[in-house]
């Protein structure tokens, strides 16, 4: 059941007073109305479920927490998301899964998908090929295709060079495209 | 047939770019046990923290003042007449007398004690003790209630034990005392007037008593001097509309910088509050190096509006603003190697422990401290294709003026003489708070030190 995102200003500014007043059904209101988006952020960002709902429960407790520094000039729901895909990037740099990969150089490869592919795939099979990535592919692609991130950016963030974040980014499509492809092959022959 | 190709960016992004899927009901449950766990645990420091600490220890120092002071006795300035010799048969009797040109109100009676036998009659109220009265011993009376509701008035006199055979030990304050040897007079009682002069007087010891509460507290000046080695805790401190995230920062902040050893340097006092337990408290500075590494620093906005380039440490930040370019947001320069010093003053407050052992003494402690910054500076050289500078910055942003740590210390020390004793021992210092605010990271330093120094007991 998706919830409805949209608050009047003077809904939102009380519902953040709530927040801060500890008050807990406030702070559950604003976790039911952002917990299906930042979920499928998490799973992006995460290689299954399980990790997925542990990344969504420390950011939201980031999010209770910092929520004192919201400025309340943007959109919130935007800053709840800056504020999950840190905790994504946090884990897996705990975990030390960013192994670089050597920086080649080369600009990344315009890969092209056949469209014909969405009818056959649905999006828990494309979201299930982007989970199976390596880590620090999946990293780069995300911040790279989702969050907008440039790879200077990028290479600030997961503490790797610009190159590193362009070669596997690079990866990440070849690999992508190439399983895409795969998967499109074995349902379109069933 | 196929359709037009895409971009594998565009295709996963179409896909998946609004995804949404709700979570179980248990990560509510769990989210909302953190949060009631997190709203029972400590909170954190109040602001005025520092300043409570601070009055804290002015109180604990004027309760020891006014202790030491209350435990004296308190010479009312009718010093009783000095017995000297008069007549006395030698120096085992004294004859009293007359009072003629003797004024004054104190009175005095002859006390029921020998010279040379232990009497065990003491006056009500106060413990029987036992005297040995030397002659050359001067005696200083003054006036005291002894609450004994006889009629009589009760001197209280502060002297010096004598005995050589007696074992009692006496807390005394004056060091010059002169008593007669009195004679022996059972139960007699006489009164007299004591004038407030030196001459020989034919004031007599009233049964006496002392304070058996009197401790004679010593005190103990440190100075002492140590190396210290640094390092810090750092958190995120996730500023709201960030361009980059806040752990990268922490990564940032802790590749790029290393501490170096660091010199500190103090006094302290220390007043003994039982045979073992002291209470030290003192003062000390400290000034440490961190080394950070050469880096870019980009132009951003400040609040007043100017641009300068941002260049953040683990302690505060600071825009530089270098005469040979005049930036535009997003410019970015080459920032050398640079030096980054902090200095502080420290208030400690401390309870050890100390424990005697022929020539040395052991001791521990804990306590708190209040550290106050004093100076925190910035030195490096930025540069671009074809000019360099060096920048000196004298404050960075984001820092908190004062701070409170946790100590703890352990030490040793050699007796030279009764007074003098070299010192030595480590400790340990961690921090209860960070030391900024409204910086890129939470910084919270622990340090290790090795600490000499030289001690007088007094």
């Amino acid at each position: 059941m998706q919830e409805n995102h949209d608050l009047s200003p003077t809904n939102e500014a009380a519902l953040i007073s709530g927040c801060l007043a500890k008050d807990r059904t406030s702070q559950f209101r604003l976790y039911q109305l952002h917990a299906g988006d930042m979920m499928g952020v998490c799973l992006r960002y995460c290689k299954n479920y399980e990790e997925a709902e542990e990344v969504l429960q420390e950011g939201f407790m980031r999010v209770f927490t910092y929520l004192h520094t919201y400025k309340r000039e943007g959109d919130l729901g935007a800053w709840v998301r800056k504020i999950m895909v840190n905790c994504a990037l946090q884990r897996y740099q705990k975990q030390a899964a960013l192994r670089p990969v050597s920086a080649l150089e080369n600009e990344a490869l315009d890969l092209a998908v056949d469209e014909t592919i969405t009818s056959y795939l649905n999006k828990k099979e494309i979201l299930e090929t982007v989970q199976s990535l390596p880590p620090s592919y999946r990293l780069v692609f995300n911040l790279y295709v989702f969050e907008g991130y440039k790879h200077r950016e990028i290479a600030e963030l997961l503490g790797i060079s610009e190159g590193t974040s362009k070669s596997n980014l690079s990866a990440a499509r070849s690999i992508l495209q190439a399983k895409i492809q795969a998967q499109y092959q074995s349902v379109k022959i069933k | 047939m196929s359709e037009p190709l895409r971009n594998i960016d565009r295709f996963v992004f179409d896909e998946l770019h609004d995804l949404n899927e709700e979570p179980k009901t248990a990560v509510w449950r769990k989210l909302e046990a953190r949060l009631d766990e997190q709203e029972e645990a400590h909170h954190p420091l109040p602001p005025s923290y520092a300043k409570r600490v601070a009055a804290l220890v002015l109180f604990l120092l004027l309760w020891i003042v006014i202790d030491e002071s209350a435990n004296r006795f308190h010479n009312d300035g009718k010093s009783v007449a000095m017995l000297n010799a008069g007549k006395t048969d030698g120096e085992k009797n004294v004859t009293v007398a007359s009072t003629a040109g003797l004024e004054g109100t104190t009175k005095a009676v002859t006390t029921n004690f020998t010279e040379s036998r232990r009497l065990n009659k003491g006056v009500k109220g106060v413990a029987p003790t036992q005297w040995q009265l030397n002659t050359g011993q001067k005696l200083f009376v003054a006036n005291a209630d002894n609450g004994i509701n006889d009629g009589r008035e009760q001197f209280v006199f502060r002297h010096r034990l004598q005995s050589r055979s007696q074992d009692e030990k006496v807390p005394g304050f004056f060091a010059h005392l002169t008593v007669v040897n009195l004679p022996l007079q059972q139960n007699t009682e006489r009164t007299r007037t004591v004038a407030p002069s030196e001459r020989m007087a034919n004031a007599l010891l009233l049964n006496y008593g002392y304070k058996k509460t009197i401790r004679k507290a010593a005190w103990v000046i440190i100075l002492w001097q140590a190396t210290e080695w640094t390092n810090y805790h750092l958190e995120e401190d996730v500023p709201d509309g960030a361009a980059v995230p806040a752990a990268a920062y922490v990564n940032q902040v802790q590749s790029k910088e290393q501490h170096e050893p660091s010199l500190a340097v103090g006094i302290k006092l220390e007043r003994q509050l039982t045979n073992d337990v002291w209470l030290q408290s003192g003062l000390s500075y400290a000034r440490s190096a961190i080394a950070i590494v050469p880096q870019t620093v980009i132009a951003e906005s400040n609040k007043d509006g100017s641009i300068g380039y941002r260049y953040n440490t683990s302690s505060g930040y600071a825009y530089i603003k270098p005469s040979f370019t005049n930036p535009a947001v997003g410019d970015s320069l080459l920032a050398t190697e640079a030096q980054h010093n902090l200095s502080y003053v420290q208030v400690p407050v401390t309870l050890q422990w100390k424990k005697d052992i022929k020539k040395f003494s052991f001791s521990t402690g804990a306590g708190i401290g209040v550290n106050i910054l004093t100076k925190a500076t910035l030195e490096t050289e930025v540069k671009d294709a074809s000019n360099k500078e060096i920048v000196l910055v004298n404050r960075l942003t984001g820092m908190k003026k004062m701070y409170a740590d946790l100590l703890l210390n352990a030490g040793m020390a050699y007796t030279l003489n009764k007074n003098i004793r070299i010192t030595a021992g480590p400790y340990l210092r961690t921090a209860v708070a960070s030391i900024n605010n409204n910086n890129v990271v939470k910084t919270y330093p622990y340090s290790f030190g090795l600490a000499v120094g030289c001690s007088y007991k007094f």
